[in-house]
């Protein structure tokens, strides 16, 4: 019975593929896992193995355990099948075990919630963000720009406040690199903040928000000071680069979303 | 004996269904309640919300205003500051504007909200539009004031508050529901 | 009181053969038959769900498919997830429910069969309305199974579907009500004389856990969505906006029963397993009081836990904290019935037919499914994995890779008791296989594509995510492989008279079991025993309560 070994094929297969898929294509999405463009991002990324390796050894020993039982333990002829149905210590063992490591987890998880949460006074911009059915509408009240339907563009490495709502149905706002989503509610407003690296990062709205949810994109550029002052610039002037012009002015367009 | 048994369980559990049924609409009331105490989606001069404090400390706190139309309604609203620095204890004003922008008279009322949770619960709204409802000509221009306090007790690490009033639509002789 | 097993005479009794029988299954009281009834409802409708995943992974094998219109994409997607909880997994589990819980108490037959037989019936026009909302002008409800609003209100959504989906739900909430109520009644007042409630089969206890489960969830959903319905239809106002409602009520409300329907398709999977496993295992469960604590304390823990589902929706910290923390709570007795699981099979003599496969590959998937769902409890990474195709992947492992190969074991392992014939073993090792590793394969990758960035419930995605994508729909093949032998299988079987009549435990299990479904008459008679049972029968042995 090669049916654990076997099991785990697909697994391996599964996360070659996952590697491949990721860095053969530059323009593949950025995620917060690869390539965490926020310091949230980066908090989470750690905090996802930190998880894991707590999680594995579980993981790793229940299906190992499966495996040896199921190769150990066949019925032979000569084989008696043992005859014993409790043993109130092991249970004991096996309840406060993972209870401890579910302590273990939380407590910096939690204190990791409180820093995604909590949106420092400190912020340098103010962007609000606004769900339509089926596109993002960004303000900038400090500068009196409006973008529609379009890229959001934001200072790089500055932490920006967001704020987000909906004039609709629920939408949800998510960039996967930087490492939250937050769900845009109609009539009720929620925060959170960003500080990104230089860089251009794909996303998408994550709450089904009616027929067209699947091609409701977010693309944000995180331009550098000087060239984020241009584009504010250019903005008030009434021109709209398009994203090709915004990507053009980071520091280095075809890596730029990989190095931050 | 043990059918009659049974019938009066069968009676008592469906008496429980029934009123785990009733409890789904006790929660509309319940939710709210629990709203208030934290503070969220709260409708101004609650009584939920504290009395203003001494004023002790000169801390200051951002306060960030947003402004937005549902319901497609042809209506402008804007604020006149968008960030202010208020200091806790004193009262803090602002304005809205919104401008009706077609040729109909447009009917409708503003819904508030404020994030975080502990400053909804400090916060006292000496003037407020939300939940007004609110009748435009084609083409007018109001101002809407807002005067605000929040408590001096706010809790320590909140820095910035943000306010945010959402425009719905109304129908023209709709009663407000008693709430 | 006289036990008979003469067929009463009925006003159909000599009606011609064909007429009677189908006279006969459609006025039944008896609870095999209704059981049977039921399973033969949610396979019919497994068809159905089974399709609409196929036309999802259909449209998603390619990115900018153009196969589903998107309207028509979400309907589909929102009915796949509708039927295959309320109409696929909630019916099978009733079905084995019914023919097994009385046979397992020893009893006659459930506390009210009138009522038994009411719950089942309310269930087909249920599934008519449901299936029927598709074809009306408007389509079928598309804003998902959880159906929020304001997307599911009058204003976005005015099409009648949606108040059909409603009405529909209403419906299967109160055959589920009726049947948790008989369920509860029967289990606590007609065992047979001298059943200890912990001498109950932990099928039992499962049924017994979630009939109460349902019995607090299910009316809940019943009141959110009459007020959804009003909303609707009459002007009320309970979520919409201005007028003071609140959508995210509706979430509160619909979580409040969503979270415990997890339990509820999840325990009675967790009984079958405890049964097949010791089967085939010949051994007794380990630490059955624990087991019997671990399901009460999933029960009640899956209670508070409603808000994991909102992370995402701007709680307070201090809720999310509470919410996580709980959350987390519910790993520890879930481990314990891994553990236990892997105890009971410990030093056995294990034997492989395809209901223990099954049972396996049930413990294989479900430790991986919930492996899944600690990283979901934690707050920081479902901030980034809520609402992806990870969350897809994860509550698969569990309803796929749980309930449904839980329920292909107990269809494998009761198949003989119900009909006195054995599915074939060897076409068994097929479907095992191929469902197995369908269900490995497909939702495996799922969890990698939400790492990766891909949301959920959408009709198309970026290019990069192709690879993977067409790997869920090889997976989807697999199952769809299996799932059309085993129906071959089922039919097959079901035409070919047996050769010779079944001993009452064809499987040759309960020299250790001890359980009352294999000491009756395979398939059992009117009214399952020909004696009430007496404690000997289910009751082990004094010596062997002291062994280790």
């Amino acid at each position: 019975m090669l049916r654990q070994v076997r099991s785990l094929v697909p697994f391996l297969a599964g996360l070659g593929l996952l590697a491949g898929c990721r860095f053969a294509d530059p323009e593949a999405t950025t995620t917060w896992l690869f390539d965490p463009a926020t310091p949230i991002a980066e908090a989470v990324r750690q905090n996802f193995w930190y998880t894991a390796s707590l999680v594995a050894p579980f993981l790793i020993l229940a299906e190992a355990l499966l495996i040896y039982v199921i190769f150990r333990f066949r019925a032979r002829p000569e084989r008696k099948p043992a005859s014993f149905h409790e043993n109130v210590k092991l249970e004991i063992f096996w309840t406060l075990v993972p209870a401890v490591t579910l302590v273990m987890i939380a407590v910096p998880s939690f204190q990791l919630l409180r820093q995604i949460t909590h949106v420092p006074a400190d912020t340098e911009l103010e962007v609000q963000v606004f769900g339509h059915q089926f596109f993002w509408r960004y303000e900038y009240p400090e500068y009196g720009i409006t973008l529609s339907d379009e890229p959001l563009v934001l200072p790089a490495n500055k932490k920006v406040a967001l704020s987000f709502s909906s004039v609709d149905v629920i939408h949800s706002w998510w960039v996967p690199a930087f490492g939250f989503k937050q769900d845009a509610n109609p009539g009720r407003v929620a925060t959170r903040w960003v500080q990104v690296k230089p860089g251009y990062y794909k996303g998408q709205c994550a709450e089904l928000c009616g027929a067209l949810h699947g091609v409701m994109w977010i693309e944000v550029v995180a331009l550098p000071e000087e060239a984020f002052r241009q584009w504010v610039l250019a903005r008030k002037r009434g021109e709209a680069p398009s994203i090709e012009e915004l990507r053009a002015m980071l520091p280095n367009p075809a890596i730029a979303h990989q190095e931050g | 004996m043990r059918g009659d048994r049974s019938k009066w369980l069968l009676v008592g559990l469906l008496l429980l269904a029934g009123f785990m049924f009733g409890f789904a609409f006790l929660n509309v009331p319940l939710f709210q309640l629990f709203c208030r105490a934290l503070g969220i989606n709260l409708s101004p001069n609650n009584p939920a919300v504290r009395p203003l404090g001494e004023v002790t400390a000169a801390r200051s706190v951002r306060v960030a205003f947003v402004a937005s139309v549902a319901d497609r309604l042809p209506l402008r609203l804007q604020v006149e500051e968008v960030l202010q620095t208020y200091r806790l204890g004193t009262q803090g004003r602002n304005l809205y504007w919104v401008e009706n922008l077609s040729s109909d008279t447009v009917y409708f009322r503003a819904i508030h909200s404020v994030v975080p949770e502990d400053a909804a619960r400090k916060m006292t709204l000496l003037q407020c539009f939300c939940f007004d409802d609110i009748t435009l000509l084609p083409g007018e221009r109001r101002q809407l004031p807002v005067v605000y306090a929040f408590s001096p007790d706010l809790r320590a690490d909140v820095g910035r508050i943000t306010m945010s009033y959402t425009l719905y639509r109304r129908e023209p002789h709709e009663r407000t529901p008693a709430r | 009181m006289a036990q008979t097993i003469q067929q009463p005479m009925t006003f159909y009794s000599r009606w011609p053969k064909p007429l009677a029988v189908i006279a006969d299954w459609l006025t039944t009281t008896d609870h095999k038959k209704i059981g049977i009834m039921y399973l033969v409802y949610s396979l019919l409708m497994a068809i159905v769900g089974g399709a609409m995943a196929g036309m999802i992974r259909t449209q998603l094998a390619v990115p900018d498919n153009t196969f589903l219109r998107p309207e028509l994409y979400n309907e589909i997607l929102t009915l796949h997830g509708t039927i295959m909880i309320f109409f696929v997994a909630m019916p099978a589990l009733a079905g084995f429910g019914n023919y097994l819980v009385p046979i397992l108490i020893g009893a006659r037959d459930m506390a009210f069969p009138r009522l038994n037989a009411f719950s089942f019936w309310l269930l087909v026009p249920s599934g008519i309305l449901m299936l029927a909302s598709l074809f009306v002008e408007g389509g079928a409800a598309a804003a998902g199974w959880t159906s929020y609003t304001p997307l599911a209100s009058k204003q976005y959504m005015a099409t009648p579907g949606v108040d059909m989906w409603i009405f529909s739900l209403h419906l299967a909430g109160l055959s589920s009500i009726l049947g948790a109520v008989n369920f509860i009644v029967t289990t606590l007042n007609m065992r047979a004389p001298g059943m200890r409630m912990m001498e109950m089969p932990l099928f039992v206890w499962a049924w017994f856990v979630t009939a109460t489960l349902i019995l607090v969830a299910i009316p809940v959903l019943s009141g959110a969505l009459t007020m959804l319905l009003t909303d609707r239809l009459l002007g009320t106002n309970f979520f919409k906006i201005s007028e003071g409602g609140d959508p995210l009520l509706w979430q509160h409300l619909f979580w409040f029963f969503g979270h415990p329907e997890v339990y509820i398709v999840i325990l009675p999977s967790f009984g079958i397993i405890s049964h097949v496993l010791a089967a085939f295992a010949h051994k007794r469960i380990f630490g059955y009081p624990g087991m019997v604590i671990a399901i009460a304390a999933i029960g009640i823990v899956g209670y508070l836990v409603w808000a994991h589902h909102m992370f995402t929706t701007g709680l307070s910290t201090l809720s999310l904290l509470l919410f996580s923390a709980f959350s987390m709570v519910i790993a520890i007795p879930t481990g314990v019935k891994v553990w236990s699981w892997l105890a009971t099979v410990w030093g056995g003599t294990i034997r492989f037919t395809t209901p223990m496969k099954f049972a396996l590959g049930f413990v294989a998937l479900f430790i991986l499914g919930g492996m899944g769902g600690i990283f979901l409890a934690n707050v920081p990474l479902d901030l980034s994995l809520h609402d992806t195709y990870f969350v897809v992947g994860h509550f698969h492992y569990v309803f796929a890779g749980g309930t449904v190969v839980a329920l292909l074991a107990a269809t494998y392992f009761w198949f003989p008791k119900m009909t006195g014939r054995f599915l074939s073993e060897k076409l068994g090792t097929w479907v095992f296989w191929l469902f197995f590793l369908g269900v490995l394969l497909s939702f495996m990758v799922m969890h990698f594509l939400g790492i990766l960035g891909m949301p959920r419930r959408v009709y198309t995605y970026r290019p990069e995510f192709t690879t993977l994508n067409q790997l869920v729909t090889a997976g989807y093949g697999l199952q769809l492989i299996a799932g059309l032998l085993l129906l071959f299988d089922i039919l097959r079987t079901l035409l070919r008279k047996p050769a010779r009549p079944l001993p009452p435990d064809p499987w040759g299990v309960n020299e250790v079991q001890k359980t009352l479904d294999w000491v009756t008459a395979s398939p059992p008679p009117p009214y399952n025993f020909e004696r009430t049972p007496t404690p000997d029968q289910w009751r082990h042995a004094p010596s062997a309560e002291v062994a280790r």
